[in-house]
């Protein structure tokens, strides 16, 4: 009976969230530069019909720690219905000789009734040439 | 000098236009674009251990890939729930499973997986459950996973 009455309020249980899209390119890149930085474009892309709020988030190439050497121009943008925008993603502290590979990763912020969260993750690789 | 103008502009009028190409270009950039069709519901199972999308009148989450370039890896995070009723601390198992038109089909499991895309568009469909041997509170529950796409 205990069981019932705690079911009952289960079985009207229905998540009606908006669906949720992204879309972000290119999924990998690769730059040499001469210097202790290094820029790359991405593209991030918007599906919905209308303008949504997306955010980009540097991270460590296999983990989900942040990736504090990296800085994304934007980091939150809005972008109109079926449209894309072009951000500049820029690795700093890179030491000669350096390969630095990290991801950033573009979502749009999460609802809490969202069952499934859909990212786009590029992974990008600077490399810095071993010369004074 | 009119003699020489009135020539070259009969000329000009009578010719046939010369043939042209007409060129429309692409310029694709290998990306990914993933869409969540639909979030799934949970439903309790008559013993009331378990809410799940394949109990009566639950249903399954649906996400939609479209990838251009390449195949992108499809990674599916372990789900945890996201939202339960505040004084319910029993321990649960969160399970997701997923299947996909182009041939992805992993059984229900607890831990990160991930998938290569059997093609350039694809659709998963996936389902989630929660098993507590000690029962249910009442409220909202919310299963989650993070499906990331990259390469």
């Amino acid at each position: 009976m205990l069981a019932v009455k705690r079911l009952a309020p289960l079985l009207g249980l229905i998540v009606a969230a908006p669906a949720v899209a992204v879309g972000l390119g290119p999924l990998a890149k690769e730059g040499i530069t001469d210097s202790d930085r290094k820029g790359f474009y991405l593209t991030v892309i918007n599906p919905y019909a209308t303008a949504e709020t997306f955010t980009l988030t540097p991270l460590d190439a296999d983990a989900e720690a942040p990736a504090p050497r990296v800085t994304t121009i934007p980091a939150r943008m809005v972008i109109g219905g079926g449209r894309n925008r072009k951000v500049l993603v820029i690795a700093s502290s890179l030491v000669r000789g350096e390969r630095y590979t990290f991801r950033v990763c573009a979502e749009r912020p999460p609802l809490p009734t969202e069952t499934i969260h859909a990212r786009v993750c590029s992974k990008l690789t600077a490399r810095r040439v071993d010369r004074p | 000098m009119r003699f020489f103008i009135l020539p070259f502009c009969l000329l000009s009028v009578t010719l046939p236009a010369a043939a042209a190409n007409v060129n429309l270009q692409a310029n694709l950039v290998n990306s990914c674009v993933l869409s969540i069709n639909s979030n799934g519901t949970m439903t309790a199972n008559t013993a009331g251990t378990q809410i799940g999308s394949e109990n009566p009148g639950g249903s399954a989450a649906s996400l939609g890939l479209v990838a251009i370039g390449s195949l992108p890896t499809v990674t599916f995070a372990a789900p945890s729930l996201s939202a339960s009723p505040a004084g319910w601390t029993a321990s649960h198992t969160d399970l997701i499973r997923y299947t996909s038109n182009r041939g992805a089909n992993q059984a229900y499991t607890s831990s990160q997986s991930s998938v290569t895309a059997g093609g350039l568009t694809e659709t998963f469909t996936v389902h989630g459950k929660v098993d507590s041997a000690a029962g249910f509170d009442a409220g909202n529950y919310t299963l989650t996973t993070v499906v990331t796409c990259s390469q």
